[in-house]
């Protein structure tokens, strides 16, 4: 096997980059809030209060476009390190602590700078190492939301029924409350709650996959989460999807 | 002939590898220990004793994690306020953070509770935020945590842990 390190970095800083500003909008308004209306909370040092370093923090990623124009180790070294701050701080941040975009960004940033750090490797473990940590990178965000929701609440559907199909507006769940019953829409969301807990036990369990089974069926999985979701969950998703795709495609069968 | 040397693998994959393992570690074992149960949600609650402790468990991944209900209350003009009731995906202070609750606050100088109330099999957190402008600095929006005995509206719909 043999690896094209640019095209896996660029290929993940990229799905990464589009996760971080998919929701910019969203972001936008409550920067505004923020900075017409300081917060402040006793758990959080003052720096961690001020709008404005969660501006620069957020806005920071920019900067890794550039680097990726003729990219060489160093330009990735420092690219991946961006990454991995800003998302640290962001994810500490009183306006950014609730998104997990900034933990599925951090957890995948963590892989890249492993890849920067690697990336004049040429012997033929390397696609092996890199593939293993992508899969377990995957595994262990999946394995975090599998074990916090095997409780019965989940499995009856019960939470997710107040949080999808009462609460969303999102036009799958106005479609699905305006044609079934309120028993056929308990049902769906029974089943959609354990179908949620099987998809992120697989991603857990399939950790033992080969690659390329592993990336076909976490794609699926994902993929069918954000769907069923609300599209704003492609931003939590995009740079996982990212990291998949990028191995898939950078790495050449000999 | 040169013999080809074994190969071993390399420090920074061990890094990696070691904090995934670390990680995976903790989430196995807060789904089976109360402690470690109650550490996280109390990240999701905001009300961890330490920072330091706090961001640490932020790398956590907990999406959709535990049953979290928030009761929303005040934030109004209205002298007998409604008490909102909903279930949140995961952080429950998050209701009034992350929107322009703050700004709506400081600009018609309005107060509002949040009830929060996780669980997860037998482990159960409650907390209650106030959110408040600040009567001493100008435009700043204050959210503290407070007793719930201490609430400014009525108890009736108060969270309780079974």
């Amino acid at each position: 096997m043999s690896v094209n390190f640019p095209k896996i970095f660029i290929t993940t800083a990229c799905f990464w980059l589009l996760g971080w500003f998919w929701k910019v909008h969203v972001f936008a308004v409550h920067f505004w809030g923020g900075l017409s209306a300081p917060l402040s909370h006793g758990l959080f040092p003052q720096l961690m209060l001020d709008s404005r370093v969660a501006i620069f923090f957020y806005a920071l990623p920019l900067l890794i476009i550039p680097l990726l124009i003729r990219l060489t180790r160093k330009k990735a070294l420092l690219a991946a390190a961006i990454m991995c701050v800003s998302s640290l701080i962001c994810l500490s941040h009183i306006h950014f602590f609730n998104d997990a975009t900034f933990t599925t960004s951090f957890w995948v940033s963590i892989w890249l700078l492993w890849m920067a750090f690697n990336s004049e490797r040429d012997d033929r473990e390397f696609p092996q190492e890199a593939r293993w940590l992508a899969k377990a990178m995957i595994a262990v965000i999946f394995l975090g939301g599998f074990i916090g929701k095997l409780t019965p609440t989940y499995w009856s559907g019960e939470v997710l029924h107040d949080i999808y199909f009462q609460q969303k507006d999102y036009f799958i769940y106005s479609w699905l409350r305006d044609s079934f019953s309120e028993e056929g829409v308990r049902r769906l969301a029974t089943g959609f709650s354990r179908m949620a807990i099987i998809g992120e036990g697989l991603l857990v369990l399939g950790v033992a996959l080969r690659y390329r089974l592993y990336a076909l069926l976490a794609l699926a999985v994902i993929m069918g989460m954000v769907f069923i979701s609300t599209p704003y969950l492609f931003s939590v998703m995009s740079s996982l999807l990212g990291m998949l795709l990028a191995m898939m495609i950078g790495v050449e069968e000999k | 002939m040169t013999e080809k040397k074994p190969y071993h693998r390399g420090r920074s994959f061990w890094i990696v590898s070691g904090l995934q393992a670390l990680m995976t570690l903790f989430i196995v074992a807060m789904g089976l220990a109360p402690p470690l149960q109650r550490a996280v949600m109390n990240t999701m609650h905001l009300t961890t004793e330490h920072y330091a402790a706090w961001v640490l468990l932020q790398t956590v991944p907990k999406m959709y994690n535990f049953d979290n209900e928030a009761w929303r209350v005040g934030f109004t003009r209205d002298e007998e306020p409604p008490v909102l009731h909903y279930r949140v995906n995961h952080y429950t202070p998050r209701e009034v953070t992350f929107n322009l609750t703050p700004s709506r606050v400081a600009r018609h100088d309005l107060t509002g509770e949040i009830w929060a109330r996780s669980t997860y099999r037998n482990t159960c957190v409650t907390s209650a935020h106030r959110m408040a402008v600040d009567p001493e600095i100008d435009g700043l929006v204050v959210l503290e945590l407070f007793e719930l005995s201490e609430t400014l509206f009525p108890e009736e719909a108060q969270p309780r842990c079974p």
